[in-house]
């Protein structure tokens, strides 16, 4: 079962994407901060990242660019409401593999997820 | 008529006032004339003027008084004062600035100097709406694209709530057809949001009454913000 971080400050996005996820069968696990996303990530692994981007305290570029460094072999989505504040451009400098504006579609959203999981089942076949 | 081309005239003198209330108005400027000294406040407050021409030397109340009483106030203190006198005693010159004068025209008055000090007083006034506006612009930009973007937080729940409310009920599961509308009707105002947070170009459009609302559907999101 593939495993998701998700990190969002806001509960009740935590909590959709979460039942999204799960209701997809993928294993969830979330974090309300930078902060706290850093710390689970000294611990667990995971290969599919979901990061907002106005995050207090550590944004969500720069918790990507640290999450990049930990697991260079994942892939991570930034899913913002403010597209005006974080650029396309920043992101894909942050090491953000895809970019999402809210509100996204819940499809949309799962078709990237499987097509994610897919190529990191690709990846980790080469590396075996 | 822009704010720089209000001139309110103060003067005891009749002949005075009607001078530069003639020269002024066939420059282009629309003018208010005040005899007695003591009602500039309350005329002032009523024509708001861009610019206050002020006599120095008035009974009762003189200009340097004046001047003061309107510095003083929160609503009227940012008006340039122009001082008219006839006086070219230095120190009075001195205590006209100290006032809170911005210029001074001699008596008798000279057509040329008077318009050439009055001009220069009016673009300061004319750059300095200018700067406010844009001020105001950008304060009202900024505010719109926080609302915006506040929007999207609650409009993903909704939408994902409801998106994946159809996921999990059955085909033929009563209500369907409105959670439907609720995700398209929500996505639909995230694509109204995305555009709002980028419009740099708008026309606007007859709304109810004398109102006025952008036309949506003409806004720019591409070229200069006008």
């Amino acid at each position: 079962m593939k495993r998701v971080l998700v990190v969002d400050d806001e509960k009740e996005i935590r909590d959709l994407f979460r039942r999204v996820l799960e209701t997809a069968g993928y294993e969830v696990k979330t974090a309300e901060s930078g902060e706290q996303a850093l710390e689970i990530l000294k611990e667990e692994k995971f290969p599919l990242l979901l990061f907002d981007l106005n995050l207090p305290g550590i944004d969500g570029l720069e918790l990507c660019k640290r999450a990049r460094k930990i697991m260079p072999i994942s892939i991570i989505f930034a899913i913002t409401g403010y597209a005006s504040l974080f650029h396309l451009h920043d992101c894909r400098q942050a090491g953000f593999d895809d970019y999402f504006i809210k509100p996204v579609s819940i499809k949309t959203l799962l078709e990237e997820v499987k097509l994610a999981s897919k190529k990191i089942d690709r990846w980790l076949d080469r590396e075996a | 008529m822009t704010l720089s081309r209000k001139v309110l005239i103060v003067d005891d003198n009749k002949l005075n006032l009607k001078l530069i209330d003639l020269i002024l108005r066939r420059n282009g400027y629309k003018t208010s004339l005040v005899l007695d000294s003591r009602t500039v406040l309350s005329v002032a407050g009523s024509f708001a003027p861009g610019l206050i021409l002020l006599d120095i030397d008035m009974p009762g109340l003189s200009g340097l008084e004046v001047c003061r009483q309107l510095k003083e106030s929160e609503e009227l203190k940012d008006i340039p004062v122009i001082f008219v006198t006839g006086n070219t005693d230095e120190d009075i010159i001195k205590q006209a600035f100290a006032a809170g004068g911005h210029d001074y025209v001699r008596k008798p008055v000279n057509k040329i100097e008077l318009l050439t000090r009055m001009n220069a007083a009016s673009a300061r006034v004319e750059l300095i709406e200018h700067i406010k506006y844009e001020e105001k612009l950008k304060g009202i930009l900024e505010m719109a694209g926080t609302v915006c973007h506040e929007f999207n937080q609650p409009l993903q729940v909704i939408s994902g709530s409801a998106e994946l409310l159809l996921l999990e009920t059955a085909d033929d599961a009563p209500g369907r057809d409105l959670a439907e509308t609720i995700v398209g009707q929500a996505l639909r105002l995230g694509a109204i949001n995305s555009k709002l947070m980028k419009i740099t170009r708008y026309e606007k459009k007859h709304y109810i009454g004398n109102s006025t609302i952008i036309d949506l559907e003409k806004a720019s999101t591409t070229g200069r913000i006008k």
